[in-house]
């Protein structure tokens, strides 16, 4: 049945690909073929190495043996940008969309430089590729507000726009509606017309056979094979796929089921996505909730289990039951099983037998004192009775099978004995051989007395599963399917039907409005709005008390010290934008001090201050990259490689001067201070610094990669961008920005003093954090960063205008750091609350 | 909890106690022990605050505040009096409690980061000191307290018995208890631990309070043993606990952390500045030493020898790569 290779054009070829990760032998001499205008489906369990030959034909993993050669080049390198300008691009299955750019940046940072300075800011661009795939969003909208399947079809957008030769989707209709898959297929068509190729990793046989040319089959990490897709059936692929006969892969069904009473009761559940859902479910039978993604359907299985705000009443066994939380559905023997097993279900580095004993802790203990005979011997019965694969009890989690860890979350779940089981996707990323094994357990809490409610996007399960389907649209249980009406296209067609209206987004009002709500509450400029406001009413409230603070020599003092402070939160905030943090910058500036203080010495006029300038700015730029080379080579992560630095360079200071020496020339720190006014000019040189820089990191291609890189590592390399330039670039331009700052304090003081610095770390990243930097990258103001400092500086000044304590020169800015982050945090959880991300 | 990356601290110590009379010829003498294990109780103690605030994917910066706060009222309060020693004592439970109660409500309530909020509860510790002090030096403690604090049990250190106590019970506690148990699971996971069950905020609220609890215990042996601790006491001790924590093998990413392993951790780093300072180096050499120390240890731990070199070769070959290779 292996298609010989024929003469038409092979567009990519892997040969021989070897591949290991520590304990598994991911790929074994795979060689895989794709010729020009055909869609090659790529099928196989989770686990066969699907995912791993594609990355490393997308240059993202480098593999151990073999070659790959794409559109005619080989790739020599591995690297996510050689195979892009080959001509292959990856649609992952998880969108690799960067969460922190808007959806127009996320195009033009995936576009090659020679067509990404024809875009300008990629918002015609945007728009017109939503717009093939049938998706109305802004292009201006941020990522991260985006629900899933709007992501995936940026996602998608993103790699349509770059007319790859090659084109990889991994199981991109995970996520998305029949109509916008049905877009996405007609996409596909139009490539393999023009030429093209693409590869589709699907688990979908349906799909697969709708839209495949050719079909190749890999298991453990080996192909079996391929073939044309007219020319093997069903069954003979799944054999392939599974590697033995596949026979029944679903339990039977409850034999006619008496119509007992009653297990569950729901009574009109209302919460977001739900508009009163009612339901019941009868002992021993597994019911199942369907339609189409965003209908309510999770939203009520979650609601059930105590996850996500809700009204209504719910009954287990007659009895009301308080859902407010997982732990008192709990009491009601109400039990969740989650769908993203890795964010809600196990606890990765911690044992199995620490795990299976989680729900169930006080069974295994007395007084509080845990039993650890008992809690052993419960879990080696748990391993055996659920054939559950781990080396030993005190294997971490982490290290087992998708299928093995969701079966030690359903153990654990079942010792806590459940009477309502409510199952979200329970086979997610668990392959054929460990689902059938989990249809078989929930089938069996169901034969003894409970019911099992299952949400599930694939209609093909529920109906084999299933004695009873509901199917939600808009928040409600519109149709309800049993026994012979029960089939996967019925199931399909109720919810396709149901949703006609309601499958295009932009239907829904609340959301476009969403999405136009001022700029200001959602964009970056909205801390520096607000810092400015307060900045501006400080200073009224101080100068009208107090005339002599708006004073030339005032405010000039006030504007000099606080251009020290501005630049250092300059530096913090690259760092903190390119996802890192730099402790170091306090010491640094007073090792600067430190080094000016050997140059610029009485008599050496400008001269000397240039050349202390050069040198500073050169250890500056030493020190950049050894924090980054700490940071990233040996891979102490940002707080540890910086605390080193921190140290160091404190005691370099202290070797170079054990005691304050070394004045500064007179005429060179006057002419460093000199001021037109009441405006320094230090601090006209820092305000057009933040302009500038702020466009830059708004508008330029090395803005949104630095964004890109801080937002997500993994991602960014994917796109092609250059992270690790990027990151020893953002570490060396912090460390600049903390020599710039050093010399100015020099100026400050006058006298090379060993110990001054340290209190500008904190301050820096206060600054930088009031200024509505993200702690977690990719996001950040120049000119948020410069109002943050200066508005900390104004406390200090106007606390002593107005003769308050000298505690308030700590307590307002304390109360500011914890109201501004309380603010900024709370708009976030709105703004994800509304793009649907559980929080 | 004993897992591989809180290992590599013990042969570590040992090392450098077995080294440290080739520096320091005196080193060893019991005289120069008794006055080193005090430092290195003091800063076990503190390190594990840090610890639980780290198990929990936080990082205390109100160590500082928190420290110096505490050791002014426990000077300030009793006023030299014996007799007003245990109020001493109640003031400092009552700033830490309402100081930790304060990060806690931040961070679960107003969902703050740890870091941050931390930073500004530290911001208004310290304004508090300046507000009790005016700015001006402290008293001394009350006799009693210098007393416990310079004394010894079984000729081992008061602060040294009092932190190996605390050391014992917190170990215990995460290994045997099944409140302990939740602990390291909310620090590993919140949100799966919610799933399953376990109220999480009361979990990550009652970290910061019984962390500053610890700093305030610390605080007041440092009281006794330096005397007039002045303004800023707490300044020596931000980096030092974190060092020590993450010495002790844990991962700031949370989860994982041993009481054990910090305690060495302290025990190390202080061994190590005492190495350093009997060898007559001046403060500067210390600081580059400590650097150097730290660098070297967590490199070994997050890359183990061999790894290390492997990769250092590796990455020469290839530039850019992200340090987190996507796996399938």
């Amino acid at each position: 049945m292996i298609m010989p290779s024929t003469v038409t054009a092979i567009t990519l070829r892997l040969e021989g690909i070897e591949k290991s990760f520590p304990g598994v032998r991911a790929l074994k001499q795979v060689t895989f073929e794709v010729r020009a205008g055909e869609v090659h489906a790529l099928v196989g369990e989770n686990g066969a190495g699907k995912s791993t030959l594609m990355a490393v034909a997308a240059g993202a993993t480098a593999p151990d043996a073999g070659s790959v050669e794409i559109g005619g080049h080989r790739l020599d390198h591995a690297h996510p940008a050689t195979a892009q300008a080959y001509g292959l691009t990856v649609v992952y299955q998880h969108a690799s969309v960067l969460d922190d750019l808007s959806i127009a940046e996320n195009l033009l940072l995936a576009l090659p430089p020679t067509r990404r300075s024809a875009e300008r800011g990629g918002e015609r661009l945007a728009r017109e590729q939503l717009a093939v795939l049938g998706a109305d969003l802004d292009p201006r909208a941020r990522v991260g507000e985006l629900s899933v399947a709007e992501r995936q079809l940026v996602e998608i957008a993103k790699a349509l726009v770059l007319d790859a030769k090659v084109l990889v989707l991994d199981e991109p209709t995970e996520s998305l509606t029949a109509t916008e898959a049905e877009r996405l297929f007609g996409q596909i068509a139009r490539l393999r017309q023009r030429g093209s190729s693409v590869v589709y990793i699907s688990h979908r046989l349906p799909e697969v056979r709708r839209i495949a040319d050719r079909i190749t089959v890999l298991r453990d990490g080996e192909t079996q094979g391929t073939f044309l897709a007219a020319s093997v059936g069903d069954s003979e692929l799944l054999r392939l796929i599974v590697g033995r006969p596949v026979q029944q892969a679903f339990p039977d069904k409850a034999s006619t089921l008496p119509h007992t009473r009653p297990v569950l009761e729901v009574h009109d559940l209302t919460g977001r996505r739900l508009d009163g859902v009612t339901l019941s479910a009868a002992s021993g039978e597994i019911v199942g909730l369907a339609g189409i993604e965003g209908n309510g359907q999770r939203e009520a299985i979650r609601a059930l289990g105590g996850l996500g705000r809700h009204s209504g009443q719910v009954r287990v066994l007659g009895q009301l039951a308080d859902t407010r939380s997982p732990r008192r559905a709990r009491q009601s023997a109400i039990l969740y099983l989650p769908r993203d097993r890795h964010r809600e279900g196990i606890l990765a580095p911690l044992s199995v037998r620490e795990n299976l004993s989680l729900l169930t802790l006080r069974e295994v203990a007395r007084h509080g004192l845990l039993r650890p005979a008992r809690e052993l011997s419960v879990a080696r019965r748990q391993i055996s009775d659920f054939a559950i694969k781990a080396p030993s009890p005190e294997t971490p989690v982490a290290g087992l099978s998708g299928g093995n860890q969701q079966k030690v979350v359903i153990a654990r779940t079942l010792l806590a004995t459940p009477v309502v089981l409510l199952a979200d996707e329970p086979t997610r990323g668990v392959d054929v051989g460990a689902r059938i094994e989990i249809y078989r357990l929930l089938r069996e809490i169901a034969a003894r007395g409970g019911t099992v409610l299952v949400a599930s996007a694939d209609a093909h399960e529920l109906q084999g599963l299933c004695d009873r389907v509901l199917v939600f649209s808009r928040g409600r249980v519109v149709r309800e399917l049993s026994s012979e009406h029960l089939s996967e296209a019925a199931i399909t067609e109720a919810a396709v039907t149901a949703n006609v209206r309601h499958d295009a987004p932009a239907a829904d009002p609340s959301a476009r409005q969403r999405r136009h709500q001022g700029r200001l509450a959602r964009g970056d400029s909205g801390p520096s709005a607000v810092l400015g406001l307060l900045a501006v009413a400080l200073a009224v409230a101080t100068g009208s008390g107090h005339p002599l603070f708006f004073s030339a020599r005032s405010m000039s003092s006030m504007l000099f010290l606080a251009a020290a402070s501005i630049l250092v939160a300059f530096g913090q905030l690259v760092a903190l934008v390119a996802g890192s943090f730099d402790l170091s910058v306090g010491p640094l500036m007073g090792l600067t001090v430190v080094i000016v203080s050997f140059f610029a010495t009485t008599g050496a006029g400008y001269g000397g201050l240039a050349f202390g300038a050069l040198v500073a700015l050169g250890v500056g730029a030493g020190v950049g990259a050894l924090n980054a080379t700490l940071i990233r080579s040996v891979r102490l992560g940002p707080v540890i490689a910086t605390l080193v630095t921190y140290t160091a360079l404190q005691g370099v200071s202290l070797l170079l001067r054990p005691q304050p020496a070394g004045s500064l020339d007179f005429s060179v720190t006057g002419g460093i201070e000199t001021s037109f006014g009441a405006v320094p000019l230090a601090f006209l040189v820092v305000v057009a610094i933040a302009i500038g820089a702020e466009f830059w990191l708004r508008r330029r291609h090395g803005g949104r990669t630095l964004r890109a890189v801080g937002s997500d590592e993994v991602r960014a390399f994917r796109v092609g961008a250059p992270v690790g330039r990027t990151l020893l670039l953002a570490q060396v331009v912090c460390s600049l920005f903390a020599v710039a700052a050093g010399i100015l304090l020099a100026a400050q003081v006058g006298i090379g003093d060993p110990s001054l610095g340290t209190d500008y770390t904190l301050t820096s990243l206060a600054a930088a954090v009031l200024g509505g930097a993200s702690i977690f990258g990719g996001r950040g103001s120049f000119v948020g960063a410069l109002l943050g400092a200066l508005l900390l500086q104004e406390i200090t000044t106007a606390t002593n205008f107005l003769g308050l304590a000298q505690a308030w020169q700590q307590w307002l800015p304390g109360a500011l750091i914890l109201l501004g982050a309380a603010v900024y945090s709370k708009m976030r959880a709105t703004r994800a609350e509304h793009a649907g991300v559980a929080t | 909890m004993v897992r591989s990356p809180f290992f590599p601290i013990w042969p570590a110590t040992a090392l450098l106690f077995a080294v440290s009379p080739l520096i320091d010829p005196g080193s060893l003498r019991a005289s120069a022990l008794t006055s080193t294990l005090p430092f290195a109780a003091l800063l076990a103690i503190a390190g594990i605050g840090q610890t639980l605030v780290i198990q929990q994917r936080g990082l205390d910066l109100s160590v500082p505040g928190m420290i110096s706060l505490a050791t002014i009222i426990i000077t300030k309060a009793p006023d030299q009096l014996d007799s007003r020693f245990a109020l001493g004592i109640l003031l400092v439970i009552l700033a830490c409690v309402l100081s930790g109660a304060l990060s806690g409500f931040a961070v679960t309530r107003l969902r703050i980061t740890p870091l941050v909020a931390t930073l500004g509860v530290n911001a208004l510790l310290l304004g508090t000191i300046l507000q009790i002090t005016n700015g001006t030096s402290t008293n001394a403690p009350p006799p009693a307290l210098v007393g416990f604090a310079f004394g010894k049990s079984g000729g081992i250190p008061n602060t040294a018995v009092v932190a190996a106590g605390v050391v014992g019970v917190v170990a215990l506690f995460f290994r045997t208890t099944t409140v302990g148990r939740r602990f390291v699971a909310v620090g590993t996971n919140a949100a799966a631990s919610y799933v399953a069950g376990i109220r999480t905020n009361p979990y990550v609220f009652m970290t910061y309070v019984l962390a500053s609890l610890f700093y305030g215990l610390a605080a007041i042996l440092l009281a006794g043993y330096v005397g007039t601790p002045g303004l800023s006491a707490g300044d020596n001790y931000l980096l030092p606990t974190i060092t020590a924590v993450v010495l002790g093998g844990a991962s700031l990413a949370g989860g994982s952390g041993s009481a054990v392993g910090t305690a060495i951790g302290a025990l190390f780093l202080t061994q190590l500045q005492q190495d350093v300072f009997g060898a007559g180096a001046p403060s500067s050499v210390q600081y580059l030493i400590q650097a150097g120390v730290i660098a070297l240890a967590m490199a070994l731990r997050t890359a183990r020898a061999g790894q290390l070199i492997s990769a250092l070769v590796h990455r020469a070959r290839r530039q850019g790569r992200p340090s987190a290779a996507p796996l399938p």
